[in-house]
């Protein structure tokens, strides 16, 4: 299995590669967000995190539309 | 053409209830006008027409002479307008809103009438983006958006209600260095800001001018002359209101009289000493803007006691 | 006239600050780079669910883009929906626009702006993630069974026109982006409805998301399309049109 995987990233690397750096990237600029602010359009800052570690993608992309408390990104 | 604004016969209503019936009235240019009026009375309609963001029903209003039609702007190159709560991209820099408002008006050199506005509302340090802007910032900031292009006339509706003492006094001293350069048109529910800056002053009751003239005459016309007698005790209190058949409140009483002071203050004491009661303290109150406020806007003949 | 570049400028800074542009952006591409990835490993997947002993035909090309073209009409285009369907209606809200139409804004110049900020998104967002997509297709797949790639995408960069149109006319027309959304989720609804019709096919703008693999196989003619293209931007047109009128009419309170 070892090898498996091994040989699984050597092929897929140029894919794995951004996507892994897109999802996370998404991921973390959204989480700096919610650390930076202490409001949110609803829900509190737990549930925020949790949602958006929890689903990759689609996580940030609800936070970035219905919890950011205003339309600015200070 | 001395009268910035004219508006005749100005009529409005939504659905069966007439919010504004007849009105009329002139800003000589480069002055102050206070509209004064309940929540409801139609002050902020009366603006949203002379704005033409709003299609009247009847009747007429001219700036410099030139005809306002609604959903047209040709009239508002004249105007700034300051809305009760100024809204603003929360994303952009104050600087980045007067240059798409500088764009949209076509002002000329630009980044110069930028920063000298900034400065005249005290905003030129400010940097940072408008999301963090206090109630006051966004004031300033209303203001420096209304007198970007160099309006004529500058409609301001409630400018000061939402602002703590501080800032409505900063704002007020504001709105007074315009005058002369810009005829202001501002609403609002706080007499004593009109008192503090207005050259006139348009009572708004029930869609009608009530009153409108110069702080003074309308003291003159509608002042109350009235005293004030403060006892030590309710009890003695409510005696002298009941023998003088007027209103009285805490421990005052207020009454209402006509003719001179001297003749009513003498009237007083007799009585008083007829009835044995001693106030701790008489005094002549001057008729506030409150009052003449009051008195305008009771549709009942005003009940004037004595 | 001039009003139009000041607005369209001001929408461009927008979509930027507010992060809007960059989620779409990251969306699209994720959606671009996993279509290739997901069709190599789904035999793969499935082999190990459901043991080695089954066979299971080799992927090829066409799977890498049937997975482009599902991502994108059946997530894509919904992100966008939900993204942007307070473009107008949160303006109105917020009473943002009271500001600029007394200095002169037209109203129609938001509208305008706003559809051709929307529309350059658009086509940003599906002409690189179609390049991607295209990239590492023929980088992991090297087949010879998907001929026309650009045929087949062009229907999908029309719908999109129309589809952005659509969310616009929402956003306009309701009070909430909520009331938008439903607005947009009601014309899909019809139009999906409307594919039951086999003889209304060619015309009905869904079938623009539904072809695309047919087409770039070389099994269907992008010809057969166009009049579906018509419809669509003829819609565009009048969606647009309604937009405007719709906002003249509403005050700005």
């Amino acid at each position: 299995m070892d090898l498996n995987e091994t040989q699984f990233l050597i092929d897929y690397w140029p894919t794995l590669l951004p996507v892994a750096i897109l999802e996370v990237g998404l991921m973390l600029v959204a989480l700096k967000h919610i650390f930076q602010h202490t409001r949110y359009r609803f829900g509190n800052r737990v549930m925020w995190v949790v949602i958006v570690v929890v689903f990759q993608i689609i996580g940030p992309v609800a936070y970035f539309t219905w919890g950011k408390g205003t339309t600015s990104d200070e | 053409m001395s009268d910035l604004l004219t508006l005749y016969h100005l009529q409005k209503r939504y659905g069966s209830r007439a919010v504004l019936q007849d009105l009329n009235f002139k800003i000589p240019r480069g002055s102050i006008f206070g509209l004064v009026g309940a929540n409801g009375a139609g002050k902020t309609t009366t603006m949203r027409l002379i704005l033409g963001l709003e299609k009247a029903d009847a009747g007429t209003i001219l700036i410099n002479g030139e005809k306002v039609h609604y959903g047209q702007t040709k009239t508002n190159r004249m105007t700034g307008y300051l809305p009760d709560v100024p809204a603003f991209y929360d994303y952009m820099t104050s600087r980045e809103y007067l240059r798409l408002c500088a764009d949209l008006t076509h002002v000329a050199n630009a980044t110069v009438k930028i920063e000298n506005t900034l400065a005249l509302v005290g905003l030129e340090e400010v940097h940072h983006r408008i999301h963090g802007f206090s109630r006051g910032m966004r004031q300033r900031l209303g203001i420096a958006q209304a007198l970007l292009n160099d309006p004529e006339l500058l409609i301001c509706d409630e400018p000061t209600s939402a602002l703590d003492p501080a800032g409505r006094a900063a704002f007020l001293n504001l709105l007074y260095s315009l005058k002369g350069r810009v005829t202001v048109l501002f609403s609002t529910h706080i007499l004593s800001d009109v008192e503090r800056i207005s050259d006139y002053v348009g009572i708004l009751h029930h869609g009608r001018l009530a009153a409108c003239d110069t702080p003074a005459r309308l003291r003159a016309i509608y002042g109350r002359h009235q005293m004030a007698l403060t006892f030590a005790t309710v009890a003695e209190t409510r005696r002298c209101a009941t023998h003088f058949q007027a209103p009285w409140h805490d421990c005052t009483v207020t009454i209402t009289y006509q003719g001179s002071y001297a003749a009513e203050a003498r009237q007083v004491f007799q009585d008083l000493l007829a009835v044995k009661l001693m106030p701790v303290n008489l005094r002549r109150v001057d008729p506030t803007l409150d009052q003449i406020f009051m008195e305008v806007t009771q549709n009942e003949n005003p009940t004037r006691v004595l | 006239m001039r009003t139009l570049p000041v607005f369209f400028k001001k929408e461009l800074l927008e979509t930027w600050r507010t992060r809007r542009f960059g989620v779409l952006a990251v969306v699209f591409l994720l959606f671009a780079l996993m279509s290739p990835l997901a069709a190599k490993l789904t035999p793969d997947l499935l082999r190990l669910s459901l043991g080695t002993a089954v066979k299971l035909p080799t992927p090829t090309s066409v799977d890498s883009w049937t997975q482009f073209y599902k991502n994108i009409s059946q997530m894509g285009i919904y992100i966008i929906a939900i993204l942007f369907g307070g473009t107008v209606s949160r303006e109105l809200t917020d009473k943002t626009l009271v500001n600029l139409v007394t200095k002169g804004l037209p109203r129609w110049a938001v509208i305008i702006a706003k559809y051709l900020c929307l529309l350059g998104q658009w086509l940003v967002v599906v002409a690189s993630a179609f390049f991607i997509t295209w990239g590492y297709t023929t980088f992991y797949f090297s087949d010879r069974q998907s001929p026309h790639p650009i045929a087949a995408c062009l229907p999908l960069l029309v719908f999109g026109a129309f589809f952005l149109a659509v969310v616009l006319f929402g956003s306009t027309w309701g009070r909430h982006t909520y009331e938008g959304l439903l607005f947009t989720c009601l014309v899909m609804a019809i139009l999906f409805l409307a594919k039951l019709l086999k003889q209304a096919h060619n015309f009905n703008p869904v079938s623009l998301i539904g072809d695309n693999v047919a087409i770039l196989q070389g099994n269907l003619s992008l010809t057969k399309l166009f009049p579906a293209m018509g419809v669509a931007l003829g819609l565009t047109l009048i969606l647009i049109v309604s937009s405007v009128a719709l906002l003249n009419k509403k005050a700005l309170v």
